[in-house]
């Protein structure tokens, strides 16, 4: 009989240790006050567009210009300028202009406010009509996510937007929400990344993961983003990492074999 | 955390535990204790899924193939509430059986709403708490805790679900529902799956599914469709097990299964390791995408049932290991689902806020996985124990069967 119980003893044990075990051995990852640019890195597969960005690569060749809108759909606008130039469009713009010297870079960036994907649609197919563009870079899901729209609307909007962006003959670049580790047990963004994946894939736009690279960053210890009360900087260094990265990704979509 | 660690704590003296016979019945038949085996192992499994971001979540099943351990659960589910209720409802009559049912159902709400304050207690925390810029958009969200009249109806009506709790909903609908359906399987038991089939036909077709709250959701496990797994598994046990052993002796038949979970394997194992990418051609995706859950899709109900012809065609129900001491750990925890379930979803929020708060380094994602596990394990052994000693004092005391 006593024999039976050791092995149970010892789990148990080990079980109440394991969480002292596991504070003892954790290292706190280095929080990064003022990151630089040069810190910011995301493995290879998410820096390279699966679809090439054929338009873009001609209007760079042909007019020598680069027209981008970002249609951000966001539940909490940010409202005031000063916030505005600290979200990662303005990164984007500036480190477009500085990898393409001598083109004219112009960036649009608009935001639905409180809105899902029906909304989001919405607002997207009256930004292109009133204005051309090369490239679209479509963020959206954070909301729909937190509502948890269903999932045949969810693919049945993204197919059509993607399809709207490209009939406009200009690239499509579909953006993922944002990580959040404090708050993913609340919200489930798993079937929502797998639609976008291939709703994306099937209607001819390009993927930026967001998601997986903020999740990349929290496992390698580059951002702590689920600090109860992180510095002041977190959102700009996200941003600007954000930003920094999208421009790495539509240089490659611009560069692949496919467009030269 | 309490209750995990007078789990364990109280555990020592669950060891005895062991070497007793599992759960002796007055029942003519032997319990089949792959039963208890296969739905212990779907329990871990949907703990380790539940642990946002587990590591150890490549490890399971929905990783290999398109189904994974909900089917599982929800079909070993209706086939032991069909053992135990068919058993009450044959011998002592409907009115009895449905009662017994209905107790269940309650117990099943009792659960949920204990789940639900948990989780109001963890989003309470972390609204008050966590202020980081970059997220405001969900902190908003989080300010439902402002209208706790409508949230909390909400729920009790079943209709608001904190993550990760959605399968006891499906459950309490699914056994609210089975004293009619346990009747018809009893009395005619082709007709009563056929009804089940084209119920699930015509709720996948029209698009049919329960409302939930907010507005726009839906429910994950949608019941009109996964009430066809619950009723096959019921179907299963009152006798549609014995009309299918030609079938699960028929060599060409497992080979047929075996050649699809494979199939699967290469499409799943394409979608995910970016190695493998390209192996399966994107015309597959196409064609079989999206492979819905929520509505249950067909592919998915095909792979369980290749999953389990093959395990019931190589693993007989006396087979020698499932009495052996490795698998009682598995059994024990099969044999108390729904407290395990529970347990379950409360430590995954534990392990959560250890890897947010603690650490979020592998040891750490093995040791929580690992912890959790056995906390579980022990419960259910402390619970055996505990209804053996029961038995012992008085055999009126002991209530009907977990199912």
């Amino acid at each position: 009989m006593i024999r039976g119980i050791w092995p149970l003893l010892i789990a148990l044990t080990a079980a109440c240790l394991a969480p002292g075990i596991a504070a003892a051995q954790s290292v706190p990852p280095v929080p990064a006050p003022g990151k630089s640019i040069a810190d910011c890195t995301a493995p290879d597969r998410y820096l390279a567009p699966k679809i090439p960005l054929r338009r873009s690569a001609e209007a760079l060749r042909a007019a020598h210009r680069l027209r981008v809108l970002v249609f951000s759909s966001v539940r909490m606008p940010a409202v005031t300028e000063s916030v505005e130039a600290k979200r990662y469009p303005a990164t984007l713009a500036q480190a477009l202009t500085a990898r393409f010297p001598g083109i004219e870079v112009s960036l649009t960036n608009k935001i639905e406010a409180r809105a899902g994907i029906a909304e989001s649609l919405q607002g997207l197919r009256e930004e292109l009509a009133a204005k051309p563009y090369d490239l679209v870079i479509w963020q959206l899901g954070s909301t729909d996510v937190l509502r948890g729209t269903d999932m045949h609307l969810f693919e049945m909007k993204l197919a059509g937007g993607i399809g709207e962006i490209r009939s406009r003959h200009a690239d499509a670049i579909v953006m993922s929400m944002q990580y959040s580790p404090r708050t993913d047990f609340m919200f489930d963004a798993g079937p929502y990344l797998q639609y976008l994946r291939w709703t994306a894939k099937m209607e001819g736009a390009a993927l930026f993961n967001r998601y997986d690279i903020m999740r990349y960053w929290v496992e390698d210890g580059l951002f702590d983003l689920s600090e109860l009360q992180p510095g002041a900087s977190i959102f700009e260094d996200v941003h600007r990492c954000v930003g920094q990265l999208l421009m790495r990704f539509i240089a490659n979509g611009i560069a692949a074999p496919e467009t030269q | 955390m309490a209750e995990a660690r007078r789990a364990r704590g109280d555990g020592g003296r669950t060891g005895t535990v062991v070497r007793l016979p599992v759960r002796p019945r007055p029942a003519p038949a032997p319990r089949d204790l792959r039963l208890d085996f296969f739905r212990g192992l779907a329990l871990w499994l949907i703990y380790l899924d539940h642990v946002p971001s587990n590591v150890l979540n490549v490890a399971t099943l929905r990783n290999f193939g398109f189904s994974d351990a909900a089917e599982i659960f929800v079909f070993i589910s209706g086939y032991t509430a069909a053992l135990v209720y068919g058993r009450v409802m044959r011998e002592r009559g409907v009115i009895i059986a449905t009662a017994r049912v209905l107790k269940r159902v309650w117990q099943l709400y009792v659960a949920f709403v204990f789940l639900f304050v948990v989780y109001l207690a963890q989003i309470a925390y972390v609204a008050q708490r966590f202020q980081n810029p970059l997220y405001a958009e969900e902190m908003n969200v989080l300010r439902f805790l402002d209208e706790p009249d409508v949230t909390l109806i909400q729920a009790l009506l079943l209709r608001f679900k904190p993550a990760n709790t959605d399968i006891l909903p499906l459950y309490i609908v699914l056994m609210a529902a089975f004293p009619v359906v346990l009747w018809g399987l009893i009395k005619r038991p082709n007709l009563t799956l056929g009804v089940s089939l084209a119920v699930y036909a015509v709720a996948r077709l029209m698009g049919w599914n329960f409302q939930g709250w907010p507005a726009e959701h839906m429910w994950v496990f949608n019941p009109l469709a996964w009430q066809f797994l619950f009723v096959f598994g019921s179907w299963c046990a009152i006798g549609g097990l014995d009309r299918l052993e030609p079938v699960l002796r028929s060599r060409i038949a497992v080979g047929v299964a075996a050649a699809f979970l494979l199939a699967s394997l290469l499409v799943v194992l394409s979608w995910s390791v970016p190695a493998l990418e390209g192996l399966v051609p994107d015309a597959v995706g196409e064609l079989i995408y999206p492979i819905s859950k929520t509505d249950l899709s067909l592919l998915r109900f095909l792979h369980f049932l290749a999953l389990a012809l093959v395990v019931a065609h190589f693993v007989p129900s006396d087979w020698s290991l499932l009495r052996a001491r490795f698998a009682q750990p598995l059994v024990l925890c099969g044999q108390h689902s729904l407290e395990i379930f529970c347990l379950g979803v409360f430590l995954s929020f534990g392990a959560h806020l250890v890897l947010v708060e603690v650490s979020g380094r592998l040891l750490t994602h093995v040791l929580v996985s690992v912890g959790g596990i056995i906390a579980m394990v022990a419960l259910a052994a402390l619970m055996s124990w505990y209804q053996e000693n029961e038995k012992r004092r008085g055999p009126d005391r002991a209530a009907g069967g977990s199912a």
